[in-house]
């Protein structure tokens, strides 16, 4: 049996997971998990804006996070929709533009413009670009865009995507730097991402931050919650916290039931690989020890 | 209504996740395909986003702004700086690349040095600090933990701290006391380096998640779910790639010669 295990091929474990992912999304099932108080603070900074507040959303990640973090951005957006508030979109990377503007189609112009989905049979066709929502596109020089957006917003972003001149965008009358907006989320997926937004405005600014991150990024952000930080989206169990906040059952909460079965699946590999070593081990030992006899 | 295109997107989409997987098993044509499509698209689309949103915008456009004046000549200082850094390639005007560098280097650590001492360190410090004042003051009301693990909390948060920082103190040496205190130093590191290698599996595992949501059509609309028939399409893909690896991994097996028959012996 021992030697089976110690040779055994590795492609048996990718087998076992891709059983162990796929299985779970055939046949789901409902798992019970607690909403943490980090996943908390965000909804509520989203809940106690003041009423028809203009919220700025920095979307920083690309297609390989997207599993992780659209969730949350998705969860997020009907938040902000449904409390009936402006949004002002950018990003800083290269790759998330598709992303966006998939977002804005979906979210904002297909459920809650026209009433469908989240928002089925309550459409709001006067939420309209530009009056209550704008996409100022992608930006590049990374920190150096966060630091400017902090000294002078329109310097750095003078047009929209579309290139609209920010001064005929009615969303924007009275923005003028990352200090007029009651409250940014970011869902960032690395660099640049929370981690420098914290360093070059939150801190220096003492703005209200709130950020949605990949699970890798967790252990860098965590010290910054929650006196820099208000908030924070850990991964994909965070997104599906929120979704679980929001009332509704969507991608995270789907993936974050898969996902506890990979986890037991590796915590299970862990465990055989050192009983595995360990056994080994004592067995090269006997064996020294009745060959030196 | 889905599209044609969206739909022969999705299995392309399919396609390429399952051949990207199929590498997991042994290298193949099929990986290779997908391999050097990445590398060709990624390149491809980076150098046409960085033409339109760096430099048209940036350099392009200002200099051709009439608006812009005299002031035009600054960006052509700075054009001259860009073609610096090109100079690498000749051996005896590559000095010139380090100007651009130092500039660059220069104004990154302007900005970075005070921003990160600010938010990582006295910020840091302070919120650490406050941390633990507000709970000797009583202020223990807003937590989700019981008293017991707040108590805790706080003793590892001020003990793991000062431990951790007498792991990386190397003027005096790590022997007594000194060496405890450093040791349980290392322990907090550890615990600190689990935390992350766990999380680093949860979002390897969320990215294989999301690859299979798209594969099974979880979530999909109505019409989607008419349209792509994600399942049909994932298992046809499967069967193609994995069957034609096992096919040409026979074919090569058949086409070479025992490897393992002994030497023929000459001479």
């Amino acid at each position: 049996m021992l030697d089976f295990l110690t040779h055994l091929d590795r492609r048996w474990l990718f087998l076992a997971m891709t059983f162990a992912l796929v299985l779970p999304l055939l046949w789901p099932a409902r798992l019970p998990f607690r909403v943490s108080r980090m996943v908390q603070d965000v909804y509520d900074q989203v809940e106690h804006l003041p009423p028809n507040s203009t919220v700025l959303c920095s979307i920083d990640y690309d297609p390989a996070s997207q599993p992780e973090i659209e969730p949350f951005t998705r969860a997020v957006f009907r938040h902000l929709l449904r409390g009936g508030h402006k949004m002002v979109i950018i990003t800083l990377w290269d790759k998330a533009p598709p992303i966006v503007n998939g977002l804005i189609g979906d979210v904002i112009e297909g459920e809650y413009v026209r009433g469908t989905g989240f928002f089925e049979g309550h459409p709001h066709p006067e939420y309209r670009y530009g009056t209550h929502y704008a996409y100022l596109g992608f930006k590049a020089g990374k920190e150096t865009v966060i630091a400017g957006l902090g000294q002078n917003f329109r310097q750095i972003y003078p047009a929209d995507s579309r290139e609209t001149p920010l001064s005929r965008l009615p969303v924007m009358d009275r923005i003028s730097s990352l200090r007029d907006f009651p409250l940014i989320i970011n869902s960032s997926a690395g660099f640049p991402g929370a981690k420098e937004y914290v360093q070059q405005v939150v801190t220096r600014y003492n703005l209200p931050f709130v950020a949605a991150t990949t699970a890798v990024s967790v252990t860098d952000l965590t010290p910054y919650y929650p006196a820099q930080i208000r908030g924070l989206i850990p991964g994909m169990r965070g997104s599906a916290e929120y979704e679980q906040l929001m009332g509704y059952s969507g991608n995270g909460i789907a993936g974050l039931n898969v996902l506890t079965f990979g986890q037991l699946l590796v915590i299970a590999s862990i465990v055989l690989g050192n009983v595995i070593f360990f056994a080994t081990r004592r067995r090269e030992r006997l064996a020294r020890t009745q060959g030196g006899a | 209504m889905v599209s044609l295109y969206e739909v022969f997107g999705h299995w392309f989409a399919i396609f390429i996740t399952v051949a990207t997987l199929s590498y997991l098993y042994e290298d193949n044509p099929f990986y290779k395909f997908v391999e050097h499509l990445y590398v060709g698209t990624t390149i491809g689309y980076e150098i046409i986003v960085q033409f339109y949103d760096t430099v048209k915008p940036n350099l392009i456009d200002r200099l051709a702004s009439p608006a812009l004046g005299a002031s035009r000549l600054v960006y052509i200082g700075l054009l001259v700086l860009v073609l610096f850094l090109f100079m690498r390639y000749n051996k005896n005007l590559a000095w010139l690349g380090r100007i651009p560098i130092a500039f660059v280097i220069g104004i990154y650590a302007g900005q970075n040095v005070p921003a990160v001492a600010n938010s990582d360190l006295i910020a840091q410090v302070q919120a650490t600090v406050e941390g633990v004042r507000s709970f000797a003051a009583g202020d223990t009301a807003g937590s989700q933990f019981p008293l017991w693990a707040q108590y805790l909390g706080v003793f590892v948060l001020v003990s793991g701290l000062i431990a951790g920082l007498v792991y990386f103190f190397f003027s005096i040496e790590h022997k007594g006391s000194i060496k405890h205190i450093s040791r349980y130093g290392v322990w907090v590191l550890m615990v600190g380096f689990g935390a992350s290698f766990g999380f680093t599996v949860q979002g390897r595992i969320s990215l294989a998640i999301g690859r299979a949501m798209q594969c099974l059509g979880v979530n999909e609309s109505a019409a989607q779910a008419e349209a792509f028939h994600s399942r049909v399409v994932s298992v046809v893909c499967v069967v193609v790639i994995f069957g034609t690896i096992i096919f040409l991994q026979r074919r090569t097996k058949k086409n070479t010669p025992d490897s393992a028959s002994p030497p023929t012996p000459t001479g």
